[in-house]
């Protein structure tokens, strides 16, 4: 200890006690904190599942409605081609499964929010899309 | 009693009163000066506490799974399959948008006539019609009784 000048004082030693025993209070503080915030892995993997079901339905809501707008500028930009190029048949099948597909939506929503009966049509509406 | 053994019936603190400031051991930053809260025990404990702090942020030392991992899990979940189904909603909204935007417009204007508008609003119609009698349909098919809620909704849908 000699050999250190700085040493032959007491304060070195003062800091270093204070230095580790802030340290370790401030560990025993964390460690408290960590243990009274754990939760176990099954609430994880609900949380994960959870963000995923979210995720999916919003992003698509997300991408259907940019695409619908793209849509309809497409639309626009080729709506006097459409209608001088003269396929009806065409024309009468794309209304036709839009139309369809559209009623069908909008009674699957109407139905599902005003049900209170056990048995339901849904599956088999659900089979009419196109 | 000699000198030396007289401070011996001194406090402590006489004694390092007496002391203080004389001296090669009390000289420098390391002396024990008139300071009552103990400067350098004091930034030697902050020191400990920001060192405690940046290793436990940084390594994760205990590594137990808090709310915020919980957090982050969903998070990251969420953006993931937000990520995974924006091309599939936007690759079903465009024909979608398209369509209903022809749709509209021609329901919207009379006067736009010809071969591929009158069946565009043929279709419409039939498609809408069509369907709601198919529902209509299956519903009886399912062995609904009347006046379940299927059937209570399909007769307040207007026909086209």
């Amino acid at each position: 200890m000699g050999r250190i000048g700085i040493l032959r004082y007491d304060l070195p030693w003062q800091a270093l006690i204070a230095f580790l025993a802030a340290i370790a209070a401030t560990a025993l503080i964390g460690y408290m904190i960590n243990v009274l915030d754990q939760v176990d892995p099954l609430t994880i993997d609900r949380a994960a599942i959870s963000g995923e079901r979210d995720g999916t339905a919003d992003g698509y809501e997300a991408g259907f409605e940019e695409g619908r707008l793209a849509g309809a500028a497409q639309a626009r930009a080729e709506f006097d081609q459409l209608l001088a190029s003269g396929d009806g048949d065409g024309a009468h099948r794309l209304a036709y499964d839009f139309a369809w597909n559209d009623a069908l939506e909008l009674a699957l929503d109407r139905a599902k929010s005003a049900k209170l009966e056990v048995e339901a049509a849904f599956e088999q509406w659900e089979a009419l899309r196109r | 009693m000699s000198a030396e053994i007289e401070p011996c019936a001194e406090s402590r603190t006489e004694r390092g009163i007496r002391g203080w400031g004389r001296g090669a051991a009390d000289s420098g930053g390391w002396r024990r000066s008139r300071d009552p809260i103990g400067r350098h025990t004091v930034i030697a404990a902050l020191l400990g506490i920001v060192a405690a702090a940046l290793i436990g942020a940084t390594a994760d030392p205990f590594n137990f799974q808090t709310a915020d991992d919980q957090r982050r899990a969903e998070r990251a979940a969420y953006e993931i399959a937000f990520a995974d189904a924006r091309p599939l909603g936007e690759a079903a909204g465009v024909p979608y948008g398209r369509t209903e935007w022809i749709g509209q417009r021609l329901q919207a204007d009379a006067a736009v006539t010809g071969t591929w508008a009158d069946a565009f609003r043929r279709g419409w119609d039939e498609g809408w019609n069509d369907a709601l009698d198919a529902m209509h349909a299956a519903a009886t098919e399912a062995g609904l009784p009347p006046g379940y809620t299927e059937f209570d909704v399909l007769a307040e849908i207007p026909r086209r």
